[in-house]
């Protein structure tokens, strides 16, 4: 410059603390927020790179109250077999003693009232609901109950052979049920005495054994022994299922805990404002902002004027 | 050789067309039915004058009638000269010289008048008679009327014609008449407007004439202002009409219950057709040709089948009816999240939106630094343009007393040279 003019000084003065003044408001607005990042265009790279952990953190708490939701109906599925174990262990000691020779007809009449309550009990088990209201051995048929006797006596499955699955983690489905055709359904069963394949369905088997203690007939009970093994089998290497998958879901579930942990440092890192920078930087800006005024006003002052008379 | 066209039924809102060779002349209504017409024979006439082939010699309007009269186009003359007289019970021969530079036209019609009724006629476009000899050559072909005979040589516009005895007298002619007439290719169309008033209880119609001879008419129904009715219904004869409507919804059509219907699908025995069945009624529906590419189709829904239908399968597509818990579809759903084909192999929702984000924000930095550059440049701009032309204040107090004393400097002197002057005036 050639010549301070007036006008061009306070041109000058103003614009500088015009942009010392803009700087300090955006430290302050940091440090308000926390956040380094507060727009897009403060770091582009960083702020996608924030979207996209979002995104997966979003998606993990989503996988994480899938695997809740698994957890409960898994556990129901638990704790109804359990008990089905513990009625179908009852009824094979009744139709063991029935069995014995030593019974008479009184005796296993009165094992058929029994059996016959303990089926219905196993029957209404089957239609356990869950903690949602659906019917935890149904599979995708909901409405209604899985198991019903008509009335024939017959039980019949008005479920479907499949099972929903969900989402526990990313591309991983894991089904959440077991069709009752599985546990309950129709087994291959050892042999008759001619040698000719059987089959059965759980229910079907239990009645078989109530008809053939009504008819006293003691043969039928031993065979109706090998069934009940082979039933109970079945519906060990059900409960096994269920187990594994509710340790899967443990599993799962400690490792989404890790990954978010993981996820949080980094978004931290990312965005997170290093406050002892800021309130240095905040420091600085403010002092000098101060200097600046101060000195304006010193300066600005200075005129020929005054040392004229 | 003239036509007379009769307009005389132009009103209001009408127009007359005339269409002369396949040109069309028209004139809309205009003022009154003179004026009209005679517009229009004024755009005939100068449409038509020299025009080849068809010259008008005259267009005429008088009253509702416009007349066109046909010039022939130099129509060829003849002249007879009686060779043999024919006396009682003997022939009499006339030679028909033709002459004319340009034969007969195409348009034109040449009809030689032997006797009371006895005629021959040749017509310009039966063939090219561009020159007297071929004229006369034409009349010679035609068959001559009874007790006649027509010859003529070769290259010849002479025609001898022999009047042959008849009976007890000859027929005899003195001279034989040549008369060319033209053919106007004319039609004419008029174009009336009838226009409705509305009573307070009916709608009566006024129509212009009707009868009109020549012209093909078009009426059009002219509805001015504006009418109330939603309905017009138009009757002939006398009587009364009535008619009556009703508006009712049309039921909504629910989509789900559409696609609830339940359908059969039932191949041929050779597998290369299908029928579609509706389950519940029995009804076939439709026969299709399959294409493992088209698939199964109806309805809205879709059907592929994995493999090659074998013959006379059968397959059964119902509504999900029982499957309440079935959550395959919610699964799909769900899955769309990470779908990366979603938008064109750029990435699944969540990426293409960050990655808009980050666009945008890439293009705020851009546009941020530029800003900064453009007001460094502002404000440069500035602290030269104040560097230049503002006004420093110790420079002006500098100023302001250099010029305060040279101003009193100069005043010292003024003050001077009045005490000189002072001394020099007070000598006595």
């Amino acid at each position: 410059m050639i010549r301070i003019t007036q006008a061009g000084l306070f041109n000058n003065v103003t614009q500088r603390m015009n942009q010392m003044q803009v700087a300090l408001a955006k430290t302050q607005e940091q440090i308000s927020t926390g956040k380094r990042v507060l727009k897009p265009s403060d770091d582009p790279t960083t702020a996608t790179a924030v979207m996209n952990l979002n995104t997966k953190m979003a998606q993990n708490e989503r996988y994480g109250s899938n695997l809740d939701r698994a957890n409960s109906l898994l556990s129901a599925q638990d704790s109804t077999l359990t008990s089905v174990t513990g009625a179908l262990d009852r009824i094979k000691a009744l139709v063991l003693r029935a069995a014995n020779d030593t019974y008479n007809d009184q005796d296993r009449l009165a094992v058929a009232v029994e059996i016959e309550s303990v089926t219905e009990y196993l029957r209404q088990t089957a239609n356990t609901q869950s903690s949602d209201g659906s019917y935890i051995f149904s599979g995708f048929t909901q409405g209604q109950e899985p198991f019903q006797q008509g009335s024939d006596g017959v039980v019949r499955y008005f479920g479907s052979t499949d099972v929903q699955k969900i989402e526990i983690a990313e591309q991983s489905m894991m089904a959440i049920g077991l069709p009752g055709s599985d546990v309950f359904g129709s087994q291959v069963l050892p042999p008759d005495s001619n040698g000719n394949a059987r089959s059965g369905d759980f229910f079907s088997e239990l009645a078989n054994i109530v008809t053939a203690l009504k008819n006293n007939d003691a043969d039928s009970l031993r065979t109706a022994l090998g069934d009940l093994k082979v039933f109970h089998d079945n519906i060990t290497i059900q409960h096994a299922k269920v187990g594994a998958r509710m340790n899967r879901i443990d599993m799962q579930k400690e490792w989404n805990e890790n990954l978010d942990g993981d996820y949080k440092i980094m978004k931290s890192q990312l965005e997170d404002l290093d406050y002892v920078e800021a309130v240095t930087r905040l420091k600085n800006q403010s002092v000098a902002l101060q200097a600046g005024q101060q000195s304006f006003a010193k300066i600005s002052q200075l005129s020929l004027f005054d040392y004229i008379r | 050789d003239s036509e007379v066209f009769d307009f005389s039924g132009l009103a209001q809102g009408g127009s007359a067309k005339l269409t002369l060779n396949g040109t069309d002349y028209s004139q809309p209504f205009h003022t009154n039915l003179a004026t009209t017409l005679n517009a229009l024979a004024h755009k005939i006439s100068n449409g038509t004058v020299n025009v080849v082939p068809q010259k008008l010699s005259a267009v005429s309007v008088s009253g509702g009638l416009l007349t066109l009269t046909g010039l022939t186009t130099s129509p060829p003359t003849a002249t007879t000269v009686l060779t043999t007289a024919g006396a009682s019970g003997a022939a009499s021969v006339t030679t028909v010289t033709f002459a004319g530079t340009t034969g007969l036209s195409p348009i034109d019609t040449a009809t030689l008048t032997l006797a009371s009724g006895v005629t021959i006629t040749v017509a310009g476009s039966e063939g090219t008679y561009d020159t007297a000899a071929k004229l006369a050559a034409a009349f010679a072909a035609k068959t001559a009327p009874s007790g006649y005979g027509m010859t003529n040589a070769s290259n010849s516009a002479n025609l001898v014609i022999t009047a042959t005895a008849n009976g007890t007298a000859t027929p005899g002619f003195a001279n034989a008449t040549l008369a060319v007439t033209t053919d106007i290719n004319a039609t004419a169309q008029l174009t009336t407007r009838v226009e409705l008033t509305e009573t307070a209880s009916s709608v009566t119609g006024k129509s212009s004439t009707t009868s009109i001879n020549r012209p093909d008419p078009r009426h059009f129904l002219g509805l001015s202002g504006g009418i109330n009715e939603d309905l017009l219904v138009f009757v002939t004869g006398s009587g009364g009409a009535k008619i009556s409507a009703q508006w009712d919804q049309s039921p909504l059509i629910d989509q789900r219950e559409v696609w609830r219907q339940d359908i059969t699908v039932k191949f041929n025995s050779d597998g290369s057709q299908f029928e579609l069945i509706d389950t519940q009624t029995d009804t076939s529906l439709a026969h299709v040709n399959y294409s493992a590419e088209k698939g199964i189709s109806y309805n809205g829904w879709s059907a592929e089948l994995s493999s090659i239908p074998a013959a006379n399968d059968i397959f059964y597509i119902k509504g999900n009816h029982d499957l309440t818990g079935d959550n395959r579809n919610m699964l799909k759903m769900a899955a769309l999240q990470n779908d990366s084909t979603i938008f064109g192999g750029r990435g699944d929702f969540g990426e293409v939106y960050t990655s808009t984000v980050g666009k945008l924000g890439t293009i705020l930095v851009q546009t941020d630094i530029a800003r900064e550059a453009q007001q460094t440049l502002v404000d440069q701009a500035t602290e030269a343009r104040d560097s230049v032309s503002g006004v420093s204040l110790d420079e002006e107090a500098a100023n302001l007393l250099r010029f305060q004393q040279a101003y009193q400097a100069s005043a010292q002197v003024v003050k001077i040279a009045n005490t000189l002057f002072d001394s020099i005036l007070s000598i006595r």
